[in-house]
């Protein structure tokens, strides 16, 4: 049996120093939050999930061999806190997204819409919000889409096609791509 | 109005101020840290016969990791060998035999969680595992899981996991630990008995009539030492 009272930092993040942690990781904090919140809707649990995922990032960061990959892999990792997030929440009884009577009481169109699509992209797939949220509000290129998804392109183009039609199911894929 | 543009006001309407916002995360990360657990990757394995319920299944709780084919293989060895007509015991035993053979991940990159099913369990089926609430002993933390499976799944269902860096044995506490004992730990002033397996059965389920589902609440627990 083994005791350990207190768990060490990794050496090899110490190695690579905070200040270098700090630098890498500050760009990516704002892209992080913003995909956490449009998965989540919740402020605070966005946070929650990015900060989460920074000290994911913090411990493993170091075995990364190469680092240009950072971007996807953060976000990725964000997107793995906010599914986790949402189980939490499940399991706890919250129920995600908002109200439904908020597009019957709010008297400005685009509150309305807004609010409406909210809602519509909560109650997509964790995978196909995710594609949505990347592409259409982090707008990102589709490759990159795909490299934070840990799917092909190929792949990640049909989902994002599919979504589209969940979403706007009058929109034609071209006009929704624009 | 592009879907594009949608999306952006639609979100950008209850987005906060990000101001700070870098400067808070990454200073807390710094700052706290060392006083944190680390969280475990892990990965169960499940495994029996199809006439008994071959079943694998990885799951993982706190950043876990599910690989696939090599299991298929392995399942599939075992369930082409199983004789029918054999007792629980003996079963049982054979599901034992089966080495487990799990890759060793030098990079996290290399290491993804996955896959998950339509509402989000880990698996792929027929047995589907949600990670839930961390305890943590002197000797490790334990996770409170919960595993199910469709009825039309019947027999003995095998669980053994291990860390997939470190390459530490996962062990197992409670009702359906079961296995060799390996070792002891004391918790909320209780001691419990670890053991290397966990072994969940259709006749001795939760079974959740409206859900239709073989339903096992069990605990795992992960040395400290990763």
């Amino acid at each position: 049996m083994q005791q350990v009272a207190e768990v060490k930092p990794c050496a090899a993040v110490q190695a690579i120093g905070e200040r270098t942690f700090a630098d890498l990781l500050s760009p990516l904090i704002e892209p992080g939050f913003r995909l956490a919140l449009a998965m989540l809707h919740d402020p605070q649990a966005a946070e929650d999930a990015v900060q989460e995922a920074s000290f994911t990032a913090w411990r493993k960061l170091a075995r990364m061999q190469d680092q240009g990959k950072l971007r996807p892999w953060f976000l990725g990792v964000v997107a793995n806190k906010c599914r986790n997030a949402r189980r939490k929440k499940w399991f706890a009884g919250v129920s995600l997204g908002l109200p439904d009577h908020l597009s019957v009481v709010s008297p400005e169109d685009r509150t309305l819409r807004g609010a409406d699509l909210r809602r519509a992209v909560s109650r997509l797939r964790h995978a196909d919000r995710l594609v949505v949220v990347l592409y259409f509000y982090l707008d990102m290129p589709l490759e990159d889409v795909a490299a934070v998804a840990g799917s092909s392109v190929g792949a990640t183009r049909a989902r994002l096609y599919r979504s589209i039609k969940r979403l706007r199911p009058d929109l034609s894929i071209q006009e929704a791509l624009r | 109005m592009s879907l594009r543009r949608d999306t952006h006001s639609a979100f950008d309407e209850i987005a906060p101020s990000m101001a700070g916002l870098s400067e808070r995360v990454v200073q807390t990360v710094l700052t706290e840290n060392s006083s944190r657990q680390r969280r475990k990757r892990l990965m169960f394995r499940v495994r029996g016969p199809l006439s008994l319920v071959a079943v694998f299944a990885l799951i993982a709780m706190a950043g876990a990791v599910l690989i696939g084919g090599r299991m298929i293989h392995d399942w599939n060895l075992f369930h082409n060998s199983a004789p029918v007509g054999d007792s629980y015991q003996s079963q049982v035993a054979q599901l034992e035999a089966v080495p487990l053979h799990l890759p060793v991940f030098a990079s996290q990159l290399d290491c993804k969680s996955g896959p998950f099913n339509s509402v989000g369990s880990l698996g792929s089926g027929p047995v589907y595992g949600d990670g839930g609430v961390q305890s943590q002993s002197t000797w490790g933390v334990y996770f409170s899981i919960v595993a199910y499976a469709d009825t039309g799944v019947a027999g003995p269902i095998l669980v053994r996991a291990r860390d997939l860096f470190t390459g530490q044995p996962v062990v197992f506490v409670g009702q359906y630990a079961a296995g060799p004992v390996v070792g002891s730990d004391t918790f909320d002033g209780h001691t419990y008995d670890q053991h290397a397996e966990l072994l969940l059965n259709t006749s001795t389920s939760d079974k959740q009539a409206v859900s239709h589902k073989f339903v096992w609440r069990f605990v795992s627990e992960v040395p400290t030492s990763w």
